[in-house]
């Protein structure tokens, strides 16, 4: 499969303040990758870096096969980008951004076919300052789509979104894929990496501390699945250690928890109903990225990481 | 590209009338009180012109300056504050074309803010033709490139609107006073008048005296000036390339 962006020991610092530690990873053509972890973790610092907005302070990068420090502007004519806390002049109508960013490419834009394609001919006319959070992050996507770019780099875009705007947003970076794009995809949100991200680089206090499908991840760090039910009349639980995918069983206050490997949720069940054992409140809990994340920096996501 | 940016930055300022109203409306007034008390008055501390050409001149660099100083930095640091500037760099706008698109909208406004100010001054107090309107001119249009320099300059490194807007009061009240916008420099001690000539002010408004009152072009002012923009864009757009 073909490389995309190629980072090796990638580092930044300001000053005594070391915002990127020796960073590798790739990104591969069509995939959507992503950077995860907490305020601070040095996500945007990369993907500034990534698209030559930042100088590197050590390492290696290519992006498209071009150096982002020296070939920054021949970069970004293949790249298309959508900044954290960025934002357009307040007066400056949808239409116009679309035919003032659309001029920065060689090739004419379809004005009127973008403003289609991602819903906004109904806001044409309307100023950026009036537009709400997922409006605003519509056109923001889809300037960062003119002129059909083969990477685009999105950050932190459904910050400060209602769960309605992000949902839609999420079809959003699904159809820029769908393209053919490659995304590169940076947030703090661990629902919407696992949802969306083909492959993920968890990120805290500036290192890469693992990279791979999200379901990889929770398999081999995430911890057991667990299953809890209610216990009933004349059932022992601790016969479920049988089972070989079961590691422990404990019962409290009436209620039964079971942790095993992956498989242990079907063979439990499968036990239980053989066991004449029908409860109705049979609960599995699958490691999530959530857990992952804890177990890789010892804190939980929305805790930060500013260090 | 740089000539849509342009196009669009002037769109965006016709939006906002207000500003264009509020920010010529205090030299305009002043250049009015000011002539309409000393347009009889001249002589040595007039620079030996009259009052009126002497206040005249220095509100037609004031309309330069006003912008230049305070205008210009004002709004790109308000672009830099709220990402705009981040976002041109990102999508690959390049300084030079954000520099001259701001400079093309201060020149609107002085052009208008002058024109205000010479239609005034013929239709309410009959004010005498300038000896060679050509160096008038070319001393206007120096101006506005030196002050768009200095804009960009100064847009390029506050770190927010309100900053920029509190230095821009402080540069353009600071050296607009001494040269001619309030007392006449004549009555000023002699160090602080040598000074004031010096400041970006004073040079642009002798240099559209001098041609005014028949003096020719002022050659180390339109030199000074001209070295002035260009200093200014160069820093500004290495600076806006970075920032």
């Amino acid at each position: 499969m073909d490389t995309v962006i190629s980072v090796e020991d990638l580092g930044k610092t300001y000053g005594q303040v070391v915002a990127v530690d020796d960073v590798s990873f790739e990104v591969r053509r069509g995939e959507i990758f992503g950077i995860l972890g907490s305020n601070g973790a040095g996500k945007t610092t990369t993907v500034e870096i990534l698209q030559g907005l930042r100088a590197r302070t050590a390492g290696r990068v290519e992006v498209l096969g071009f150096d982002p420090g020296r070939e920054t502007d021949r970069l970004r004519r293949h790249i298309g980008s959508q900044l954290q806390s960025a934002a357009l002049p307040d007066r400056l109508r949808v239409v116009e951004a679309i035919r003032l960013f659309g001029r920065l490419h060689d090739e004419p834009v379809d004005v009127n076919g973008t403003l289609e394609a991602w819903e906004l001919e109904r806001l044409r006319n309307r100023p950026f300052g009036v537009l709400s959070g997922g409006e605003r992050q519509r056109l923001f996507v889809a300037l960062a789509l003119l002129g059909d770019p083969e990477l685009v780099l999105l950050d932190e875009l459904t910050t400060g979104l209602d769960p309605g705007a992000r949902r839609v947003t999420w079809d959003l970076v699904r159809r820029v894929r769908d393209r053919g794009t490659t995304v590169v995809l940076v947030t703090h949100f661990m629902d919407e990496a696992e949802v969306l991200c083909d492959r993920v680089a968890v990120m805290s206090r500036g290192r890469i501390v693992a990279c791979d499908t999200p379901r990889a991840l929770t398999a081999r760090q995430g911890g057991p699945v667990t299953i809890t039910f209610g216990a009933a009349a004349g059932h022992d639980p601790q016969s479920l250690l049988a089972l070989p995918e079961v590691q422990s069983v404990t019962v409290d206050d009436g209620q039964v928890t079971v942790a095993g490997h992956s498989s242990a949720a079907a063979g439990v069940a499968a036990a239980l109903a053989e066991q004449g054992v029908r409860p109705d409140d049979y609960r599995t809990h699958y490691p999530s990225l959530e857990d992952v994340f804890l177990a890789l920096t010892g804190h939980r996501l929305s805790e930060g990481d500013a260090s | 590209m740089t000539a849509y940016l342009t196009w669009t930055e002037l769109k965006l300022l016709a939006r906002e009338p207000l500003v264009l109203v509020l920010s010529l409306m205090f030299p305009i007034l002043l250049m009015v009180l000011l002539v309409t008390a000393f347009r009889d008055h001249a002589g040595a501390v007039f620079a030996n012109l009259t009052g009126d050409v002497f206040y005249v001149t220095a509100y037609l660099g004031a309309a330069v300056a006003v912008m230049g100083f305070m205008g210009t930095p004002t709004h790109l640091a308000g672009y830099r504050e709220s990402g705009v500037l981040r976002r041109f760099r990102a999508a690959g706008v390049r300084a030079p074309a954000l520099v001259v698109s701001q400079t093309a909208v201060l020149a609107v406004l002085a052009v208008v803010g002058a024109a205000a100010m010479i239609v005034l001054a013929y239709a309410g107090f009959d004010l005498a033709a300038p000896e060679s309107i050509g160096g008038v001119l070319a001393a206007f249009a120096a101006g506005i490139l030196a002050f768009a320099g200095i804009g960009a300059l100064l847009g390029s490194v506050m770190p927010s609107s309100r900053a920029a807007q509190g230095l821009g009061l402080l540069l353009f009240l600071g050296t607009f006073l001494l040269v001619g916008g309030g007392p006449p420099p004549g009555v000023l001690p002699d160090l602080v008048k040598d000074i004031a000539a010096w400041t970006p002010t004073g040079l642009l408004i002798d240099a559209i005296r001098s041609p005014w009152a028949g003096g020719g072009l002022d050659g180390p002012a339109m030199v000074t000036l001209a070295l002035v923009a260009v200093a200014g864009f160069t820093f500004a757009s290495r600076r806006l390339a970075r920032s």
